[in-house]
């Protein structure tokens, strides 16, 4: 997948953990692993305001794409 | 009364697979005695005949008895709510290709022991449970797909 969740990196610079973040957001923590070690198909817009609300980020902080990745799949 | 509803057509169909595994055990188990018991009855069968076809006859009953168990081990598995799963798509691929066996089976016996019609009868009805097994194989495949989708949508 070309598409990469930065999530980690991000909790990391705000020295949150997963599960006070996946509590302030309203999700699992299990859902918030998921999504934190890039295993996620796909994220909602819900999912994705939360997380920049509680985070204080953009949502490209949080994703981002690399071109060679999709090169790659092909 | 107890209402109908999707675990017990599930069970119903365990029952019924159960019951066409038993029917095809006995029969298996009858077929060497057939000429001898129908040599005075009201259909009458050819014993020499018979001797020829018995081998792609037990062909189709071992195919049709695999497809029979597999088939039952995929209803368990829906009853147990694991429907959408890699596991049932090998499975129905298994079952699709055990209908493939027997209508080639019954395609070369047409020809080789005579009786083609009935032989070609009968790969037209495995075959086409081929088809359909196949059919709803791509369809719990796809399906799989989308539950995984949706497994993973955060």
């Amino acid at each position: 997948m070309p598409i990469t969740v930065n999530l980690d990196v991000v909790m990391a610079r705000r020295r949150v953990g997963v599960g006070e973040l996946a509590e302030r957001v309203g999700i699992t923590p299990a859902n918030l692993s998921i999504l934190k070690n890039d295993k996620a198909r796909a994220i909602r817009f819900s999912t994705l305001e939360a997380l920049c609300r509680e985070l204080g980020c953009q949502p490209g902080d949080l994703l981002s794409y690399d071109e060679e990745e999709t090169n790659d799949e092909h | 009364m107890p209402r109908w509803n999707t675990k017990r057509s599930t069970q119903a169909s365990i029952i019924a697979t159960g019951g066409a595994i038993v029917v095809a055990i006995t029969t298996a188990c009858l077929l060497p005695f057939v000429p001898r018991v129908n040599q005075d009855g009201p259909v009458r069968v050819d014993p020499d005949w018979f001797t020829r076809a018995l081998p792609a006859m037990y062909l189709c009953l071992a195919a049709g008895l695999a497809a029979l168990v597999t088939l039952l081990v995929v209803l368990v598995a829906i009853l147990h709510d694991e429907v959408f799963t890699t596991a049932n798509v090998a499975r129905l691929r298994a079952i699709s290709w055990c209908g493939v066996a027997i209508a080639l089976v019954c395609v070369v016996a047409g020809f080789a022991t005579g009786a083609v019609i009935a032989w070609l009868v009968i790969a037209l009805i495995a075959g086409f449970m081929a088809l359909i097994m196949r059919i709803v194989k791509n369809v719990i495949d796809t399906a799989r797909v989308l539950q995984e989708d949706a497994d993973y949508t955060i």
